[in-house]
Parts: structure tokens; sequence; C-alpha cells
């Protein structure tokens, strides 16, 4: 601690450094966002030929693309809530090639957290789509929280029963699962001890009824994972749930303090519980997205309103 | 929010859910004053559930000493924090319970212990308050100036569970046969929200299946007319475990009822929370008195005079010497001359027991083999 205000030599040659430092930083960030187009007046899913580029969330193909600025809301509507806002802002922009459609979301996160373990949070993204055609992308019938039916007044049936949508939702913690294989315990915590296993006991097929969330099937504890992304419907709150049939993909980086996240899935699954979409249509979009640093998950999250995307011809 | 009774507070409060008691609500009696922190209970429970990868931390029964001992640390203290010094007047509570008051965006006023917090189970054990001075000695009870105590702690399988109602999944739910707290394993999505809700903190995030867990109250064994591996294990016969009548009823003949109800030796533990829990304890009797109306509430000191009044009580006393008597589920008991006997739900003996043990007192000096003795029990 120094005790005078002059600056001493160390001092100077250290704060000097973190200057410098921190200057090309700051250079580094803002050409690696200034390289790209403006921002978009609107959502447009462009039409792509071939297949689309859900590999490589910084292919030229999507950063060729302008981004739709879209303002992001704290989640205020059901307990419970966030605290503060978390990711103020989702650059959004979209390709389909007639048989598939991708989102690409970024967002700016400079503290990656794609762990599932006690007491953390992992950083995750979400598109939601109206499962029941809408005639009017600028109004749909569809409430955007997740389906839920209006508010009826006590002991009243609600006008409009509660609809289904469709999400899809990449997990930074899934996405790990995919690059690099699911952490076990030992990963988590490298001193945590366990001298027997139910698997190194009773072998791994008499095992399974000590893993509870394998045993039941759960999303969460599958332990092959083939796509960071999860389809699942819901129809109001508390009701999201995996959607039997999986069929998204897609993949998350982050660099450079920045989450660009790629989100692909069928236009139509041929599933009536799945949203279908139609070339040369507009149709709504909402999205949420989830900050593992400010304990983010489930309801504490941000979302949009529905936004009207049109998906070129 | 709804309105909803509980009888430990003496009044109603708010609920997420409107109450909805179980047809028959499981109960548990812990007698403190016999417990010796041996944890063979705690090893029962973690040999039988929580030996898989991903439970390592995992204690869904633990034993520790109060004061300075916790698991998670400072659980407690956290709840104390969070509801400031419970105020009653008479059995009626003034202060506000963690579904009252709530701060904007929450559903339960809770707390995420840290990491680290889950590492030190055993933290604290046997560390008394106060500090021996040279020559101290304890003339009497309660030993107000230096004390230890056990508490074991299970989960309470809540009438108003902090865990259920912290869900927005409703993944966790209260068995209508019996009233057992579980997590649907293939609803729950690791959000935590349980753990952060739950004012005991006995729901706990299992690291590899990436869902919350905890204790089961060993249902497959409830469900077999059986008591749970934590009762059945304890080497000290300080638990029992039974079915509680309802709020308004009383069967004496009950072990559970009559004990909670009819001798009010039993006390819920922070009953302040506001979760009607279901674990009830005969609080030890040579622990500071202050420290116990916080911790059981204003009956503590009614339940220790009871308790202490035992050995003039043959029908409490015989019904303590049943406790840990039977694997069964004890639904009935009654004592008759110098003999406990415990009934099964169809009133078939389960089980007799001695209401007071044979004792010898054997002479100083064993001339036959010209040794000298000791008495111990």
């Amino acid at each position: 601690m120094t005790t005078d205000n002059s600056m001493d030599r160390r001092t100077f040659i250290q704060a000097a450094g973190a200057l410098a430092a921190g200057g090309a930083l700051a250079i580094g960030v803002a050409t690696y966002v200034a390289m790209r187009p403006g921002a978009a007046d609107k959502l447009v899913a462009h039409r792509h030929s071939g297949a689309l580029p859900i590999d490589n969330p910084n292919a030229d193909a999507w950063l060729d693309l302008d981004h739709f600025p879209v303002t992001m809301l704290m989640q205020q509507i059901t307990t419970p809530h966030p605290s503060e806002l978390a990711v103020p802002e989702l650059w959004v922009r979209a390709m389909h090639n007639g048989t598939d459609i991708a989102f690409h979301l970024e967002w700016g996160d400079t503290d990656v957290n794609d762990m599932d373990k006690m007491v953390a949070f992992r950083d995750s993204v979400a598109v939601q789509l109206p499962v029941a055609e809408e005639t009017d992308a600028t109004a749909p019938k569809t409430s955007v929280t997740m389906g839920l039916a209006p508010v009826a007044a006590q002991g009243t049936t609600p006008a409009t029963p509660g609809q289904t949508v469709h999400i899809l939702h990449w997990k930074a913690s899934w996405q790990y699962d995919v690059d690099k294989g699911r952490r076990t315990v030992k990963d988590l915590f490298p001193n945590m001890y366990n001298d027997v296993t139910p698997e190194g006991l009773l072998g791994e097929a008499n095992s399974l009824v000590f893993y509870p969330g394998v045993f039941a099937g759960n999303s969460m504890s599958a332990r092959e994972r083939k796509s960071p992304i999860e389809e699942l419907i819901a129809s109001g709150f508390g009701s999201l749930t995996t959607h039997e049939k999986q069929q998204a993909n897609g993949k998350g980086v982050n660099e450079k303090g920045r989450w660009r996240v790629v989100l692909s899935v069928p236009m139509d699954s041929g599933d009536a519980t799945k949203a279908k979409v139609r070339a040369g249509t507009s149709i709504p979009v909402a999205f949420a997205a989830w900050n593992g640093t400010k304990q983010n998950r489930g309801a504490r999250k941000q979302y949009a309103n529905w936004v009207p995307m049109e998906v070129e011809a | 929010m709804a309105e909803v009774n509980n009888w430990q507070l003496g009044r109603t409060m708010q609920y997420p859910y409107p109450e909805n008691r179980p047809r028959r609500q499981i109960a548990w009696v812990f007698d403190t004053n016999k417990c010796i922190a041996c944890q063979t209970c705690t090893i029962a429970c973690k040999s039988t559930w929580t030996w898989g990868s991903g439970q390592e931390y995992m204690l869904w029964n633990n034993v520790e000493t109060k004061p300075f001992g916790f698991f998670p640390v400072g659980w407690d203290v956290e709840l104390m924090n969070v509801l400031g010094p419970a105020k009653w007047t008479g059995g009626k509570l003034e202060s506000q319970t963690i579904f009252e008051g709530l701060p904007a965006g929450e559903r339960v006023k809770g707390w995420l212990p840290a990491e680290e917090d889950w590492a030190s189970p055993n933290i604290g054990e046997d560390e008394p308050v106060g500090v021996a001075q040279q020559g101290s000695y304890i003339p009497s009870m309660p030993h107000n100036e230096m004390w230890f105590s056990y508490l074991a702690r299970i989960c309470n399988h809540c009438t108003y569970p902090g865990c259920v109602a912290a869900c927005p999944r409703q993944a966790i739910y209260k068995r209508p046969e019996d009233g057992i707290v579980l997590v649907d394993q293939s609803r729950c999505r690791g959000y935590q929200e349980c753990a952060q809700g739950c004012p005991y903190k006995k729901v706990m995030f299992n690291n590899n299946t990436r869902t919350s867990e905890k204790c089961i109250a060993c249902f497959p064994k409830i469900e077999q007319g059986l008591q749970p591996q934590c009762v059945t294990s304890c080497i000290g016969r300080i638990r029992i475990a039974g079915f509680i009548s309802p709020p308004g009823q009383v069967n004496p003949q009950n072990p559970i009822d009559y004990l909670v109800k009819v001798k009010k030796v039993a006390l819920p533990l922070y009953p302040q929370a506001g979760t009607e829990p279901n674990v009830y304890y005969i609080p030890p009797m040579h622990a500071g008195r202050d420290y116990l109306h916080q911790m059981f509430g204003p009956g503590s000191d009614e339940a220790i005079k009871t308790y202490q009044n035992t050995k003039n009580d043959p029908e409490l006393l015989g019904l303590m010497m049943l406790f840990g008597s039977t694997e069964r589920i004890m639904h009935r008991f009654r004592v008759e001359g110098e003999t406990a006997i415990g009934m099964d739900e169809n009133g078939a003996e389960l089980v007799r027991v001695p209401v007071r043990e044979p004792s010898w007192v054997r002479t100083y000096f064993d001339e036959v083999r010209g040794a000298y003795n000791h008495n111990i029990t």
C-alpha cells in the first residue's frame, strides 16, 4: 500500500500495462462488433440455398446478415422473477432453406456459465413459436406468456383457452455436453469422494434406480447428448414439457464476451403439436434469455414480446 | 395466495395453495434427550438412498450439535436472519412466516447456501456454549451457562412445504395417501428453487442427474406398514414414526397424537417458518431455555416439565419404552400395569415391553472373585 499520493514506478507500469491491455481489448471488441452490417428494421428469415450453417455461429453467411435488435424485458409477470435486467438486448438473425429454419441469437455475456451443478446456473436462450397458425403476426392470439390463458375473473372460465407454444431452448451446459462430453462429479468437484458407486457394485443396468432423474427419463439427466437444443411445448406458466420428438439442432459459442447461438428446427415436423413455418408468410416469434451469473433460471429470465418475422418465399 | 390454517401457529397464514390436507399424515417424534449423535441413522439413510455419484454431499438425514453445528453450515442462523426473532402471544405467532411479507418477485423467503456450506456436515460437533472455569460444576437443569445438545434432522414432510411453494412448475407434490413430500423426477428441471425455499435446507441438487432430490420418508417401507430406515436403525431408540390426526382431532391411543397433542411433550422445529413441519421433537431438557424458545416455540418449557415427570407417568413412560421396539408402524398403544403394548392398524398386537427395565445393584466388592464391581447402566 502506498503511503503518499505519488505513483511509484511499479504502480505506474502496472497501470499503463492494464490501460494498454484494456484499450486493446476494447478496440478488439469494437472491431469484432463493427465489422458486421448494421441493424435491420424488421426481422426476416432469409431464403438460403443449400444446407443452413447451423454448426458455425461465426459463419459469414450469418454475420453478413443485418441483425434485428430485440429489446428484452425483465420477466415480472409471474413469480419468481429476477431482481435486475441481465440481458437487455438480443440480436436476431434468421434464415431458412424451405426445409429447416434457423435462428442466430447474439448477446453480450463476458462470464460463461456452462455448468449445471449445485448453486450454479447456466447461460441459455430460447425461441418461442405459436403452435396454432396465426393469421396476423402483428397481433397473435396466442399469449406470449408461454401460451397462458388470459386471466379470467375469479370463478369464471377464460373466454380463450390457453394455447400451446413450441419452444427451442439452447443451454450452455448442454453445449458443453455435446462438445466435450458430460462433466462427471469428479470434473465438477475434484475433491469429491465416493468409495463405492451403485454401478460399481451392481453393474450399469441394475444401478439406474439410484439415478432417479435418469431412471425417470428426464431430459436434464440424459447421459447421451446429441443436440444442445431441447424442444419443448407449453401452455401456460409451469407447464413446460419436453417434446417427445426431438429434432432441433444448433451450436453456441462464446467469444470476446458475446454468445452467438444457432437454433435450427424443421419447418414442418409433421407433428401437430409443433409450430409449422411456411415460406412466404409472416409469423410471430418470441425470445427469452438467461444469465447464469445472475442466478437466472426458469422464470428468473429476460423475455421479449412477440416479434413479427417475415419468412421469405 | 390462499388463507390456510396452521395449528402450530394458532392462526391462519398465507400460502400459495389452498389448504388440502392429505388423507393421513406421516409424522415422527424424536427424543433429543436420548440422542448420542452416533450417526447410525445418517449412515442407514446414506447407504440406502444416497450412495450414487452426484449424491456424495447429500445427507437426507443428519445429526448436528446445537448451537454450533449445522448441515449446511449456518442454516438456522440464516433462517433467523430471514425471519427475525419469533414473536408469540400465548400460542399465537405474531411475526411473519416465510410465506408472508414477501420481497418482490419471490414465492418464498429463502436463500441458497453456498457450495462450501455443504462440505462440513459434522462441523461444531460437541462444541458447547460457554467456557468451563476452574472448579465449575453444573448443579441443576437447565445448564444455561454451558451446554450443547444433538438435533437429528430429516425432511419434515411439512403440511405447507416451502419447497412445494417455491417450485414454479409444481414438480414437487405432497402425496394424498400419507403426506410424504416428493420431487417428481420426470418434471424437475433443476432450478433449485426448492433448495432455496426450504427453510430446513432438506432439498438438495444432484450433481450427476441435475435434478433436485430429498428425503422420501422411505415410502416403500411406509407403504408396507414399516417405519423408515432412520427410525428402525436408531440404536438409542429415540425415534418413532406414525400417523398424526388432523388438527382438531385427537386419538389418545395413537402414539404420535398422545405425545404431540395430549401430553404436548413433542414440538415442531422452528414452527415460526410456517410450514407446519411433521417431525416433532422432545426438547433437550438441559439446554439453554431462550434458545429452545426460539427453536421449538412457546411450548418448550411445559414440554420439558412434562418430560421430566415421565417417571411418575406410567402411560407416558410406557410409550417412551415402546420407541424403537418394533419395525412396524404402531397405530395404537396401551399400558397394562408394568407392560406397554403396541398395536397395528387393526388392533393386533405388535410388541410388548416392560415399562421398567429390571435393574440390579451389585455389591461394591465381589468376595467370590475378589474383585471390585462398577455399576453402569
